[in-house]
């Protein structure tokens, strides 16, 4: 019931009610205040004035009485005094009458007028004495005045009616005290009567007051209260509502609006104005869903050509941008294509104006602020009316619920204040697009600020989607078409949010599809569309008209391209038909393609022309093309410039290189292609540099003789080295075979004869191959008749020769020699052998006259004078055997008709004659003795030296022979087997013999080459020697020269250095001098005048002086120069003279180096001779040798025959078997005796080296000649073993 | 040829009558070098020139004094123009002389010699040739003994006053020197 009052019908009735209560008390208590007021009056007018009369009236009297009794004192008689106490009376009286007459003026009560009249005669008959003590007291004063005393019995007496009449007044005076105190006790009974009442009455109106203010308090609590509630009431309906609305904005339901009547009718303008605020927002957001909505279907609406502000003029802004764009492009499409169609058409889409809801929103809200201020001010207005009396600002003041009313009022009006101005902010915000804006929650309390909350939850809620879509719009607008938004939004926004989605899908479809078609038009399938079926509305129009266009483009494309291709064929006439509309540009730039086109060709035509003809500073005329023709003209020119420039300096280079001058590398820089033609060149530069250091070191190498040397093809490119390659294996072709050839050649020089080469070789090798089978044939024919004759020669037989016809040239000369050779070397061998074995035999042949040469002489003198000396000694033997014979012991060889060992033999024959002839005697008594077989026969003779060891040797022969012959059976058997071995042993040397035979046959060739080419050695070195000879005296005489030149220099020198001091000397008298001049020029001035001429003289000298100096100066400095010269000579002259005696020093050195090379060469030479010379003997001795061999080992036959014969002959001795034992303890004595023999033999066995040979071919005539009776021992006769040459051997 | 008065030298270069002083110091000078610079003496003052002879060191005499030579029976103190000057000393050349100066104080002859690096010639100096010393050497007093400067071809002569080059204690102190030899 209550809540359907108005709340300003419920506070006028509050306030009412409260007014009422305040009424009844007011007037209670003026009532009461009333009846106050009338008790205060009487109290105030009536009691207190009659009390302050009374009270006035008694002051009077006691004053009076004080002066009475001051007048009456006889001690107060001054006149002062005295009139002092009159003036104190006279204001008593005063005082007294005042006092009547106010209270004689004021109302009286009855019993007061009572009193009173009582009173008035008392206060009469008091005045009346006290006037009439003044008076006699005033007699008194005259009295005293005029000269009575004190003690004056006047005096006296008018004292004593002064008493009197005083104390008459104070009767009167108490009497009319008592009355006036009876008067004031009355008036102060009324008095307190007077309060009594009032207080009663004070007392009942405060009860009545408080009564009422309960009342008015119950009533005011009541009517606040359900005020209150009420507002409140109204303020949650409004918070429910603005709840709901954001609840209702965050789920999307836009449309949703704040119910108007759930709230009181004062703030249905409030709720009113939140849902205009949402309205005016939304409205646009739904314009924009709208249009998005439409776009993205691609039914493109008009463009909005409302004014917004703010945020929405920015969706605005960006859906006309998206409109723009979207019907720009339909409108660019459709225009195109209309242009291409009919030529140039323009349309243009109009747009309807769109109203904006905005202003509604700001006049609701506007209207609502002001139902609510209008409200407000109603409010204060009916507060203010009734505060209008005295009563407003007590009411304002006034304490309790009323206030806490007033405040809450206030309070209410304030929050509403706020409310509605934040309302205001947000409307204003919202219409200037500011969508940003939010109230300030904070400044609201309670569940205004969720009011407020509510609001910016709902802006939030309506304008978080709302910026989503904006920018997704703003996006596509700009062509960037975004992912679908795939967060999830409620209600309206979910409508946006899919229609948003709609459109990417419809322009990435679009985009796609243009793209697909483009690619494909790219890829040259031109009659690709977009299929226009897919798409709706605008986007349908826009693929039609992009399908309509690109065919149209097309179309019109295949026929230029139809002209083009002929162009491109080089048919630069093919026609063209006129297009229409602006497609003549078509036309006209073909036609100038054309034109250029042949003028370029024309162009090309002559620039290639004057190529072909080698015209290469021919370039085209730029000048008379256009544009790009005349910059392809220009670029034809540079790129001329920048070909041929290069070219020419390439052409140079490889001109030079086709010189053969190798020029430097080209440290210019190129680019690109130059460059690498550059690098190139340089690469062949050093190519060929490379080539030609490779063919140089192989050049160097083959003249080094390092034919394994090649070159490192490697290091090679392409065909250089294939080049390189070729070399190497034309080298390896040449080389093979040569080293071939080499090996073979060498191994042939080694005398190791290979076999024939079979390897099969193309010309010159295979010449080379035959010449080395064909050397190797004829040397291996060679060495078989070398091996033949060698063969032969071991077999003696000394007339075989090799077949000279066999061989070929100098083959065949070398055999012609060897054999002239042999022939030369077996003729005077056989002479001389013929004559070996005459001697031998002892058929001492004629001396030889024949002539020989060298060695042969030799041998023939040597064999004659072994002829003479055989002859001599064999008379000499005769004769001493005929003495002998005949028994003359004492006869003697002649020894000196014999020389060397034949003397010493015919000597050695006589001593020995004379030694042995003394004991033989006796020795042959023993011997005789012993040849009975009787070998117990001893010498007894006292003998010494040779005899008494040839005693001892007859004693221990005897006895050995009577020790040995016992054993000689046994020696005979072992002398058997010996022999055995020796004819082994001889049959060996006599096969190292025949092997020595053709060792020495080809050391003897080669020998005879060694000697030729020493001597050629020697002659060189000998011309060497006097060469260096030469260069040694000239270095000496240099040496000499450069000494003299150094005396000379020294001498220079040493003279220079005179001359210095002479100079030094000069210097020293020109400096005297000088200082003379200067004397002599002080002494001048000293004289004045006079010494003027002196002056003068003076002055000449010091220039005289002066002068000298510097000639000596001058002399000094080209003799310093001079000496710096000679001194550099001296050390130029040292320098030269150590060079010289350098090469004197080398020189020298060079000359004995040549001179010993001379020397060895002719040792060498002369030592080649003699290994010759040694080899023939060696030959010889060999040939004897193998003679000797066989004859040892026929001797060792006999010898075993002959050991058998011994046997037999040892058996006919009688033998002292005692002695057996004995005489094998003399055996080493027996070999003592043996030993002379031997000793004899050696002297002849150990010859100088050369006649060895001899000594054995003499050794062999005994040998020949007595070898029956004299069986000498294979030892004997060739000490082999002895013989240090065989030994060497 | 006017002979420079010798009362007139000391007046001349502290009162500086500019115009006067060529007229006044015009003659004959000797003219030595000291290092590369050239000075000059009135050549009245110049008593005789000498080669270089042995110099007789005086024990505890100040350092430009090389000592005393005997010049013809004669002793005279020899000063050392280099050290004198504060210049570096070297070692004497074969160029190096004595000029034999003298002049008289209060009618005694004072003589002493001057070591000098080279002695040139005997030069007249006209009076155009002649400048007075630049106040800046005069700084102190100490460069009194310049009379003036000489300019003969591009050369500069420091024209010297060679009473004052010694202080007059110095100069008591030579001739103490003398004295005592004498």
């Amino acid at each position: 019931m209550l809540n359907d009052i108005k709340t300003s019908t419920k506070l006028l009735f509050g306030f009412g009610l409260a007014i009422a209560v305040t009424l009844i008390i007011g007037i209670v208590g003026r009532q009461a205040l009333v009846t106050a007021s009338e008790h205060m009056d009487d109290i105030g007018k009536n009691r207190m004035p009659s009390l302050y009369g009374v009270q006035e009236m008694i002051a009077g009297q006691l004053h009076v009485a004080a002066g009475q009794r001051g007048l009456v004192n006889r001690r107060m008689m001054e006149h002062g005094v005295r009139q002092g106490n009159y003036d104190e009376i006279a204001t008593g009286l005063r005082q007294a009458a005042d006092g009547r007459k106010v209270y004689e003026a004021l109302p009286m009560a009855p019993e007061e007028q009572r009193i009173w009249s009582s009173f008035v005669p008392r206060w009469d008959e008091w005045q009346r004495n006290v006037q009439s003590t003044v008076d006699i007291e005033k007699e008194k004063d005259a009295l005293l005045s005029s000269g009575a005393k004190g003690d004056d019995p006047r005096v006296t007496q008018i004292d004593d009616k002064a008493m009197e009449f005083m104390s008459r007044a104070r009767d009167a005076r108490s009497e009319s005290n008592k009355a006036l105190a009876d008067i004031a006790r009355l008036n102060n009974d009324f008095g307190k009567t007077a309060v009594q009442q009032s207080e009663a009455a004070a007392s009942k109106n405060i009860s009545v007051m408080l009564t009422a203010m309960f009342i008015g308090s119950m009533i005011a609590a009541v009517v606040g209260l359900s005020i209150a509630r009420s507002i409140k009431n109204a303020l949650d309906a409004l918070h429910r509502e603005a709840t709901r609305l954001a609840q209702a904005a965050v789920a999307g339901q836009l449309a949703t609006r704040a119910d108007v009547m759930v709230v009181p009718a004062e703030f249905r303008g409030i709720v009113q104005g939140v849902n205009d605020t949402l309205d005016a927002v939304i409205n646009p957001l739904n314009v924009a869903a709208d249009y998005v909505d439409k776009i993205s279907k691609g039914d493109i609406p008009p463009k909005i050509t409302d004014t917004y502000n703010g945020d929405f003029n920015v969706i605005k802004g960006n859906l006309n941008k998206c409109i723009d764009s979207l019907s720009g492009l339909l409108g660019t499409m459709s225009t195109m294509y209309e242009a291409q169609r009919a030529g140039d058409i323009e349309a243009y889409v109009d747009v309807t104006q769109f109203q904006g809801a905005y202003r509604q929103l700001a006049q609701g809200v506007n209207d609502g602020v002001k139902s609510i201020i209008d409200n407000t001010l109603t409010i204060l207005d009916t507060v203010s009316s009734y505060s209008e009396g005295d009563f407003t600002p007590v009411m304002r003041r006034l304490p309790g619920k009323q206030v806490v009313a007033n405040e809450r009022m206030d309070k209410l009006r304030q929050n509403l204040m706020a409310l509605v101005a934040d309302a205001k902010v947000l409307s204003i915000a919202a219409v200037e697009g500011k969508l940003a804006v939010r109230a300030d929650a904070s400044k609201h309390q309670g569940d205004y600020r969720k009011i407020v909350q509510g609001v910016n939850e709902t802006l939030d809620a309506v304008i978080g989607p709302l910026n989503v879509a904006a920018n997704y719009v703003d996006r596509i607008s700009k062509g960037e078409v975004p992912a679908k938004i795939t967060d999830n939004y409620n209600g309206d926004f979910n409508v946006i949010k899919n229609n948003l989605n709609q459109l990417v899908n419809n322009l990435n479809q679009l985009v796609d599809d243009m793209g697909v078609m483009s690619k494909q038009h790219d890829a040259g399938d031109i009659d690709v569309k977009i299929p226009e079926e897919r798409f709706e509305g605008a986007y349908r129009v826009m693929a039609k008209g992009v399908n309509d266009m690109v065919f149209g483009h097309i179309a019109v494309k295949k026929k230029a391209m139809a002209c083009l291709a002929e162009f491109a064929a080089g048919n630069f006439d093919a026609p063209l038909e006129k297009f229409p509309g602006k497609k003549v540009f078509i036309n006209e730039n073909i036609e100038l393609l054309r034109r250029n086109s042949k003028a370029l060709v024309t162009d090309a035509i002559m620039l290639s022309k004057a190529a072909v003809e080698g015209k290469l500073a021919t370039r085209a005329d730029a000048s008379k093309h256009q544009g790009d023709f005349r910059k392809i003209v220009q670029g034809v020119n540079e790129t001329l410039d920048a070909v041929i420039g290069p070219l020419n300096v390439s052409a140079d280079y490889v001109d030079k290189i086709s010189k053969g001058s190798i020029p430097a590398k080209i440290t210019d820089t190129y680019n690109g292609d130059f460059n690498t033609i550059k690098n190139n060149l340089n690469q062949c530069i050093d190519a060929v540099n490379n080539m030609v250091a490779d063919a140089g070191l192989l050049a160097k190498a083959a003249v080094e003789g390092k034919l394994a040397t090649r070159a490192d093809a490697s290091k090679h490119q392409g065909d250089y080295r294939k080049i390189v390659q070729g070399v190497n294996e034309t080298l390896d072709a040449v080389i093979g075979p040569l080293n071939v050839s080499a090996d073979y050649v060498d191994k042939i020089s080694k005398g190791n004869i290979p076999e024939r080469i079979t390897d099969t070789y193309n010309g010159d090798f295979n010449t080379i191959k035959n010449n080395l089978n064909k050397c190797i044939d004829a040397v291996n024919r060679m060495a078989g008749d070398a091996t033949m004759l060698a063969k032969a020669a071991v077999e003696g037989k000394l007339a075989t020769r090799a077949d000279a016809t066999k061989h070929e040239g100098d083959f065949r000369k070398i055999v012609q020699g060897v054999n002239e050779t042999l022939d030369a070397v077996i003729g005077p061998l056989n002479v001389s052998a013929d004559y070996v074995d005459k001697i031998s035999r002892g058929n001492i042949p004629p001396k030889i006259t024949d002539s020989y040469n060298g060695d042969f002489n030799t041998i023939k003198n040597n064999l004659n004078r072994c002829v003479d000396a055989v002859n001599s000694l064999v008379a000499d033997t005769e004769t001493l055997v005929r003495a002998s014979i005949e028994g003359k012991l004492s006869t003697r060889a002649d020894a000196s008709k014999h020389e060397g060992d034949y003397r010493r033999i015919v000597d050695g024959v006589n001593k020995t004659l004379d030694a042995v002839i003394a004991p033989v005697m006796e020795a042959a008594g023993a011997l005789e003795t012993l040849a009975r077989y009787d070998l117990r026969a001893r010498v007894t003779g006292d003998y010494q030296g040779d005899h008494a060891r040839i005693k001892d040797a007859l004693n221990g022969t005897a006895k050995a022979l009577q020790d040995a012959l016992s054993q000689v059976a046994d020696a005979v058997e072992q002398v058997s087997e010996a022999s055995q071995q020796i004819a082994g042993s001889s049959q060996a040397v006599s096969q190292g013999a025949s092997e020595q035979a053709s060792s020495l046959e080809e050391t003897s060739s080669s020998l005879e080459e060694m000697a030729g080419m020493t001597k050629q050695n020697a002659d060189n070195t000998i011309q060497a020697r006097s060469l260096a000879q030469t260069t040694k005296e000239a270095a000496e005489k240099g040496g000499t020269a450069m000494i003299r030149m150094t005396d000379a220099m020294e001498k220079i020198r040493a003279a220079s250095q005179g001359t210095a001091d002479i100079i030094k000397d000069i210097n020293e008298i020109a400096f005297q001098t000088n200082l003379l001049a200067l004397n002599a020029a002080v002494e001048a001035a000293r004289a004045g005048d006079a010494g003027r001429g002196f002056a003068v003289v003076a002055e000449e000298v010091r220039n005289l002086a002066l002068r000298s100096k510097e000639a000596a100066k001058k002399t000094e400095d080209l003799i310093k120069v001079a000496v710096g010269h000679a001194e550099n000579g001296r050390v130029i002259t040292n320098e030269v003279a150590g060079s010289l005696t350098e090469i004197v020093t080398a020189a020298a050195k060079v000359n004995d180096i040549v001179s010993e090379i001379a020397v060895a060469s002719q040792e060498q030479s002369r030592g080649i001779e003699q290994v010759n010379t040694a080899v023939a003997e060696m030959d010889k001795v060999v040939q004897t040798a193998a003679s000797n061999a066989e004859e040892s080992s026929s001797a060792a036959e006999e010898l075993a025959s002959q050991s058998e014969e011994l046997s037999s002959l040892v058996q006919r001795f009688e033998l002292d078997r005692d002695n057996r034992t004995a005489s094998r303890r003399h055996a080493p004595a027996a070999k003592e005796a043996a030993s002379p023999r031997r000793a004899a033999m050696h002297p002849a066995t150990i010859p100088p080296p050369r006649r060895g040979a001899v000594i054995v071919n003499r050794a062999k005539r005994p040998n020949g000649a007595n070898g029956t009776t004299h069986k000498p021992s294979p030892e004997d006769l060739i000490p082999l073993e002895k013989d240090p040459e065989f030994q060497d051997f | 040829m006017p002979e420079p008065v010798k009362d007139s030298n000391k007046t001349d270069t502290t009162s500086g009558e500019v115009p006067n002083i060529g007229q006044q110091l015009a003659g004959k000078y000797m003219t030595f070098k000291l290092a590369s610079e050239e000075y000059g003496l009135a050549i009245l003052r110049v008593r005789e020139i000498i080669g270089l002879m042995d110099i007789t060191r005086v024990p505890r005499t100040k350092e430009f004094i090389r000592g005393v030579i005997n010049l013809r029976g004669k002793v005279i103190p020899v000063v050392d123009l280099r050290m004198k000057f504060n210049m570096p000393s070297t070692e004497s050349t074969d160029q190096t002389v004595i000029i034999v100066v003298q002049w008289l104080v209060s009618n005694n002859a004072t003589t002493m010699g001057i070591l000098v690096d080279e002695v040139l010639e005997v030069l007249n100096i006209a009076a155009e040739q002649i400048e007075p010393p630049p106040e800046l050497y005069s700084r102190n007093g100490e460069t009194d003994f310049i009379l003036g400067i000489g300019k003969a071809d591009k050369r500069v002569i420091c024209l010297l006053d060679i009473e004052q080059v010694l202080s007059k204690d110095e100069t008591m102190h030579l001739r103490s020197l003398e004295a005592s030899e004498a």
